[in-house]
């Protein structure tokens, strides 16, 4: 979506057209998504957190001043709620999840892979979920985090690195 | 594997998430071409690349459900402050209202002999409703319209409407049964069509059009009249030129005059906004839609029936016939209290209820404490500051002042009227609804609310789609004999238990919100009856966490007292023009508000210069020769802690203290804040005691001097033999709770001031008198042992043997450093003792709890470890953390303690994101390959970071390329590198020289570093050579452990 659409779809959303937060929820939940996925650590939870963040985001939208900046404020409830949600688990262990739909060989990966991002740094694991989640962009998740474009790549980079490492060692841990 | 192989393995990486330069991907290809190691390299991450595309794909499907839930959601919900459509809908209609209004007055001038504008409107109203079915297509703006579709059967017993986003309503009110479809989620929703608190659920046409009636203006309208015959239906046209509070209005209504019927109705507003127009069409079917599916609802809709049934629909109709019925006539008040995480209660907000019959009243004031007239509101708080708790309803008749008055509603029965205060000026409006009926935040505007609330408002869905369910909760042991209700709405539960045996008073609701658990809790603590079966909560605790509360791990709480007058007598005058006419005084009672804010700030000039103040007895006699003390209690822990004057009452009681009052610090909680206490002791009574916190300045403090009553406190080691000349010392008194106002503003004293307390006897008994009849208690200290206490209603102290350390504060080279703040922390219980370091850097703490202490006092029967961690803070110092184990009996008396003068010093400002205000006390800790960090912030929120660097070393290396040359005179970025991350804001430039050696300073033994070529061209931007030409290398520069 481009700004000038994203600012017209704001303005309209502070107006009370409900219908205009349809296209910023579709832009924008994959990240949001993303975020909760890689703070909560659970696909589930992400999911009800996503909902939760996106439904906070339009009841607080007439706050918002800088329409320019939607996806970076958005994220910023995203990542408030989230830090309510782990403050209140005992324990804040990343919760493998399953997709059940796949073959046994597919679920196995997945499991490896997301034992392996549970284990990544925190910054490393958002990156790489932001960019597969949310369209491979690095200057979107350079405005979602608040960092340059350069930042990314660098997390991205380190973060695949350290990936495959881990994903490595779970290899050689099922043989 | 070489370095280059490192530089490659980053390019794959780098290539994954998105196009390398052309030159370096090819340079990319050929060596990976050639190093089978780097091969495989790449082909494993590229399957990792593919399992992660995979996993998002699989997990898209997910984003869509969200997108979907999130929708239907938010067709339920208005955001806050926001000029919705359904707003400027209604603003329209407004609008349109006024126009027909207007219409119907000249339309009454011009045909005055058929009996008047309203009449004759009415009529063709009557014929309108009189048609089978009536349906209305309203099409909002001129591009990009909206349409909205309504149908209405004759005598309004059905009712539909269809919305721009496809829901549709349909409401059968003779079948109490409204369908919602909503088709993001393709779902019906059925619920009950209920409107018996006076809310019309579905908004009509017709009916907007018969209040349009009623409002006729004749003068501010213009009007022409032409007959137009063109399309064979005899026609009037109707052109409305005229003013309304949306702006200049132009419409132009078609009605037919043979059948006297409005046909269609075109609109333009030009307001201040802008311009913005409508049509509305109507036409009058023999037949109208029989359910949604006529609509063109897919049969394949799930339906979700959200009615309850059962013992579920019993309690409800139990509860909500109670709420419909009401509390019948009484005269009430609830007095809001906040309460602060202390416990602290201060005035909030006065409610004054009144109900006979159908007619209801309420006033809500503002009394909380307001210096200045907030947003043009006073407050009762200088009235009510010293008598709210035992404020009665009388006296809150007594001094009600319009000035402080925020809301007042009046319900005649059919309308309600009310008043908001907008910036000191009370604003009026009307409505066709009992506003009583409707909730308004944590104050009740009727003892209905209160007591009941409403089922059916709760479950209402109107033309909700939201998920929103009321069922039976089972039985719960710990509520014995209470029924509950639990309501289901998105990521949200809330249950609600009554007491049958109490008229179904509602007893708690407790809210839990999904990621948040509970966010509210309503419960009623104190059951109290008006006369027979008329039950009411008489205390009412509600606490609620924000969801920026919930971050800060903070929950605030109100309290609501409730005093009901069940038999009162009054009359008809408290809900009509009496009651109207007060309202009006609001103005002429500006001028002497404006007085006593000026008498505030006089006194708040008065509480900088010195305090004042009258000791007297507890019947208003002056107290004369009372020693008075001033104490600052700097810190909870007593360091600094002193009495700061003392002096004796005159004749009158009266007394004056001279040192200045200088707070040292403002924050945004009591814990850190520094205050000062007044204290007057006298033989003949209890000690009296009052408080002086920043922000309550009164300039004056009285101090009552109430009965004393005597302790006898038993000190023993912990075989239980006594310990004569063991000190014990009063420590806090007071009780929040107390009865005696004089006792709720509770103080707590440090350190041993020398005249609160006593000596053991030889039995171990110490008596300590002049105390007030409330909750006290003490501290006990005896050389070798460690400071105890006891809380009050305790009368035994056990002391265990402590510990003690001292020693120095000094810098590397042994200079001692004085005022630095020695910090032992507790590693059992959140306990701390301070201590601070004098001119030779000397510090001393003693009486310190070592292993074995008892800790019985808490009811928890372990033993304090005797484990500790020291900190040290200082101005400019800094210092590592060091743990220690302290045994009982031992005593450290030449401990070292080394800060180092080499610290970097960082400032920041440590602010609460919710708030915005400074925070003091945070603390900063923790180390990295360069070092370590160690910081508090400050009584203003500034942290002074200091970082501690190891020892450093010089480090000279030759430079050479992947080819063997040396690099001579070449600019060399250099970066540490640290957690595997390159440290780019300790980024250095040094050069070779003529060697090509690099000579650089500071370098962290064992630390990585990464150097690369600094290269500018002659305006100092970076030189255009391509990259993969530059000199790179990861490398340690001096050899260490780390």
């Amino acid at each position: 979506m481009d700004a000038e659409t994203e600012r017209a779809l704001i303005a309209s959303c502070q107006k009370g057209d409900k219908t205009a937060y349809g296209p910023l929820v579709r832009a924008h939940s994959g990240r949001i998504f993303a975020l909760c996925l890689s703070m909560l650590g659970d696909r589930h939870d992400a999911e009800d957190m996503t909902q939760q963040t996106l439904l906070r985001g339009f009841m607080q939208v007439a706050s918002l001043r800088h329409s320019q900046r939607f996806g970076t404020w958005i994220a910023q409830i995203a990542r408030h709620a989230c830090i309510d949600a782990i403050r209140r688990r005992k324990s804040q262990t990343v919760r493998p999840v399953a997709n059940g739909s796949e073959g046994e060989a597919g679920v196995r990966n997945y499991r490896l892979l997301e034992a392996a991002l549970g284990k990544l740094d925190a910054k490393y694991r958002t990156a790489l979920l932001l960019f597969y989640f949310d369209g491979r962009n690095t200057r979107s998740i350079g405005e979602t985090l608040g960092i340059s474009q350069a930042a990314v790549q660098t997390r991205l980079s380190r973060g695949r690195q350290m990936l495959r490492g881990l994903l490595a060692a779970e290899d050689r841990g099922h043989e | 594997m070489n370095d280059r192989c490192s530089f490659w393995r980053e390019s794959i990486c780098e290539s994954l998430s998105g196009p390398l330069p052309e030159e370096r991907a090819k340079e990319l290809e050929r060596h990976v071409a050639e190093c089978a190691a780097c091969r495989r390299y790449a082909e494993a991450l590229a399957g990792d690349d593919r399992l992660l595309v995979d996993f998002a794909e699989k997990t898209a499907p997910v984003v869509a459900e969200i997108e979907r839930t999130v929708m239907e959601a938010i067709g339920e919900r208005e955001p806050a402050g926001s000029r919705g459509h359904l707003g400027v809908r209604l603003w329209r209609v407004a609008a349109a209202a006024a126009i027909v209004g207007g219409l119907a007055a000249v339309l009454g001038r011009l045909l005055l002999p058929l009996g008047g504008p309203s009449v004759m409107l009415a009529q063709t109203l009557q014929n309108m409703r009189e048609a089978p079915w009536v349906h209305v297509v309203q099409t909002l703006g001129a591009e990009e319209a909206q349409r909205y579709e309504y149908w209405e059967r004759a005598g309004g017993d059905v009712l539909v409407q269809k919305r721009p986003d496809g829901r549709i309503t349909y409401a059968d009110y003779n079948e109490n049964v409204m369908y919602a479809y909503n088709p993001v989620a393709n779902r019906i929703t059925v619920s009950f069509t209920t409107d018996s608190y006076r809310v019309a659920p579905l908004w009509d046409p017709l009916v907007a059009l018969s209040k349009a009636i009623e409002r006729t203006e004749p003068e501010q309208v213009q009007v022409m009249v032409r007959v137009d015959g063109g399309s064979g239906v005899r026609t009037e046209r109707i052109e409305t030129e005229y003013e309304c509070e949306a702006g200049r209005v132009f419409a132009t209504y078609i009605r037919d005059t043979g059948r006297n019927r409005l046909l269609r109705e075109d609109t333009i507003v030009v307001g201040t906004e802008g311009e913005s127009s409508y049509t509305t069409v109507y036409d009058y079917p023999e037949e109208g839609p029989g359910d949604l599916y006529d609509l063109g609802v897919p049969r394949d809709a799930a339906i979700l029936d959200i009615r309850p049934e059962g013992a579920a629909l019993d309690l409800i109709d139990a509860v909500q016939e109670r709420f419909e019925r009401g509390f019948g006539d009484h005269r009430a008040v609830v007095l809001e209290s906040r309460v602060d995480p202390d416990g602290a209660s201060h005035p909030g907000q006065i409610a004054v209820l009144w109900q006979k019959g159908e007619m209801k009243r309420c006033d809500v004031y503002r009394a909380f404490d307001s210096r200045r007239r907030a947003n043009g509101v006073g407050s009762l708080y200088p009235v009510v500051k010293d008598v709210w708790g035992d404020l009665t309803i009388a006296e809150v008749l007594e001094i009600g002042d319009v000035n402080a008055l925020t809301l007042r509603l009046l319900f005649d029965g059919q309308r309600t009227i009310r008043w908001r205060n907008e910036g000191g000026q009370l604003v009026q409006d009307e409505h066709r609804t009992d506003l009583f009926a409707l909730p308004y935040g944590p104050l009740p505007h009727s003892l209905a609310g209160l007591i009941w609330s409403s089922p059916h408002l709760r479950l209402q869905s109107g033309s909700s789609q939201f998920k929103r369910e009321l069922r039976l909760l089972p039985e719960d042991p710990n509520r014995p004999g209470l029924v509950g209700l639990q309501l289901v709405e998105f990521a949200a539960r809330e249950n609600c238990w009554f007491d049958p045996d109490r008229d179904y008073m509602l007893i708690e609701r407790v809210r839990k919100e999904e990621g948040r658990g509970v966010t509210s809790r309503w419960a009623a603590l104190r059951p109290a009856q008006a006369s027979e079966n008329r039950w009411y909560p008489e205390l009412v605790r509600i606490e609620s966490a924000s969801l920026d509360d919930a971050v800060a791990g903070g929950v605030s709480a109100r309290e609501l007292r409730i005093q009901v007058d069940g038999n009162a007598s009054f009359d008809d005058g408290v809900f009509g023009v009496e009651a109207q006419a007060a309202t009006e005084a609001v103005d002429s009672n500006m001028p002497a508000e404006a007085e006593s804010t000026a008498e505030t700030e006089a006194e708040q000039v008065a509480a900088d210069v010195g305090q004042d103040g009258t000791v007297r007895d507890a019947q208003g006699q002056a107290v004369e020769g009372a020693t008075v003390l001033l104490y600052h209690r700097r810190n909870t822990r007593g360091l600094g802690n002193r009495v700061v004057e003392t002096m004796q009452t005159g004749p009158a009681g009266q007394y004056v203290l001279r040192s200045p009052i200088r707070f040292e610090r403002l924050v945004s909680h009591a814990y850190g804040q520094d205050t000062y206490v007044v204290l007057a002791l006298h033989p003949d009574y209890a000690f009296g005691w009052r408080i002086l916190r920043p922000g309550e300045e009164e300039g004056n403090y009285d101090v009552t001097l109430t009965a004393p009553r005597s302790r006898s406190i038993l000190v023993t080691d912990h075989d239980g033999s006594p310990l004569p000349g063991a000190r014990v010392w009063l420590y806090h008194a007071g009780d929040r709770s107390s009865a005696n106002p004089v006792f709720r503003d509770s103080v707590s004293l440090p350190t041993d001031i020398g005249v609160l307390g006593a000596v053991a006897d030889a039995n171990g008994m110490a008596l300590i008198t002049n105390l007030p009849d409330t909750g006290c208690s003490f501290r006990a200290t005896l050389d070798g042992y460690a400071q105890e206490l006891a809380f009050s209603g305790q009368n035994h102290i056990r002391l265990s043997p402590g510990g003690s350390v001292a020693g120095w504060v000094l810098t590397e080279s042994g200079e001692p450093v004085s005022g630095a703040v020695v910090r032992l922390k507790t590693g059992w219980m959140h306990n701390y003792f301070l201590a601070e370091s004098d001119e030779q850097g000397h510090f001393a703490l003693t009486g310190l709890p070592a292993e074995g202490w008892d800790m019985s006092p808490w009811g928890i029967q372990e033993s304090g470890t005797g484990q500790y961690t020291m900190t040290v803070r200082h101005e400019r110092h800094a210092g590592a953390d060091r743990e220690l184990h302290l045994l009982p009996g031992q005593r450290i008396d030449e401990m070292i303690v080394e800060v180092s003068s080499e610290a970097t010093l960082v400032r920041c400002l440590v602010v609460d994101e919710a708030t915005g205000q400074v925070v003091s006390g945070a603390r900063i800790r923790g180390e990295n390959a360069i070092g370590e960090i160690h910081g508090y912030s400050d009584a203003n929120g500034v942290e002074p970071v200091r970082l501690i660097l190891g020892s450093t070393e010089n480090a000279i290396v030759l430079l050479e390329d992947e080819d063997g040359n040396t690099l001579v005179d070449r600019s060399i970025c250099i970066r540490p590198k640290v957690a595997d991350e390159i440290q780019w804001s300790a980024e250095r430039v040094a050069t070779t020289d003529s060697l090509g050696v690099l000579e650089v300073d500071g370098v962290v033994p064992g630390l990585t570093y990464f150097l690369r070529d600094a290269k500018f061209d002659e305006a100092g931007g970076r030189h255009p050579e391509g990259w993969e030409q530059w000199f790179k290398r990861e490398m340690v520069l001096v050899p260490g452990e780390r």
